[in-house]
């Protein structure tokens, strides 16, 4: 993997243990107590890293709210699908009646 | 389509919506609740975080109607104008993620569209991995790649052209503000 790639990689490591510092299902690998410092000490005097870092949480964050969206366009599909079912629907609009 | 996401819409939604009328929800709102529910259940069953013996039906009904006392609590603190900066502060803390909260949702629509046009492929790739939480194997033979490596090393990749892409949208959103 090229230089950049790695960095990317990084920084998802230490994401992934911020956000969860005891989840050992950790997809990057968890990061050590003095890895952390040292990626810590490189964010403040790099603040191109910092920024690099901001970005790719919003990018997870994006990621999430993407994967989010699909669920919810699929269960749109389903209850369109459920009331197009005569007893269902039935079902439903008597709760509401 | 999952089909086992079907059975369990019908055999919670009417018990659901029934519980929410119950407490004063339409049904577009009851919809809407059993929506975001079914969400935070599958990710919690994908987490292995489900309580034990609780049925899908019980967990969304218990779910449904802690969203419905929170959409409450929100309506009324939107209401009231001497509150908004306690609103604003709930939401900064109860939000997702910092991110999220940054994020209203039609920026995130629109930066989705952009980011679709860009490359849809990439965009499933770290949705699998990311949210779906599947190994690189199993993405690598989903996704048609060589091997694990590979199909790890795209990864990256996407990621770093998404980051790029989420910083030429603020410049851009910064330009035209």
């Amino acid at each position: 993997m090229r230089k950049q790639l790695h960095e990317v990689q990084e920084i998802d490591r230490y994401l992934f243990h911020e956000m969860n510092p005891v989840d050992k299902m950790n997809p990057a690998g968890r990061m050590s107590f003095a890895d952390r410092l040292v990626f810590q000490t490189r964010m403040i005097l790099q603040p191109e890293l910092k920024e690099k870092v901001r970005l790719q949480q919003k990018a997870h964050a994006f990621i999430r709210w993407c994967s989010r969206k699909d669920r919810k366009d699929e269960l749109e599909t389903i209850y369109t699908r459920l009331m197009n079912d005569t007893a269902f629907n039935n079902t439903i609009h008597s709760i509401f009646s | 389509m999952d089909q086992s996401l079907e059975t369990i819409y019908r055999d919670a939604f009417p018990s659901v919506a029934r519980l929410l009328h119950n407490l004063g929800a339409d049904l577009t709102t009851s919809r809407d609740l059993f929506h975001d529910a079914m969400i935070i259940y599958l990710e919690k069953k994908r987490d292995n975080k489900l309580p034990a013996h609780v049925t899908p039906r019980q967990y969304l009904a218990g779910i449904a109607r802690i969203l419905w006392f929170k959409q409450c609590k929100q309506d009324r603190l939107q209401t009231d104008m001497r509150l908004v900066e306690d609103d604003l502060t709930e939401l900064a803390e109860d939000g997702p993620t910092a991110g999220e909260a940054a994020d209203p949702e039609r920026r995130s629509r629109l930066l989705r569209k952009y980011l679709k046009t860009a490359g849809n492929a990439c965009l499933r790739l770290l949705q699998a991995f990311y949210y779906d939480q599947l190994s690189m194997p199993a993405i690598a033979e989903k996704f048609h790649y060589t091997s694990a490596h590979s199909a790890t090393v795209q990864k990256y990749k996407c990621l770093e052209k998404l980051r790029g892409k989420i910083k030429n949208s603020e410049i851009y959103e910064e330009a035209i503000a």
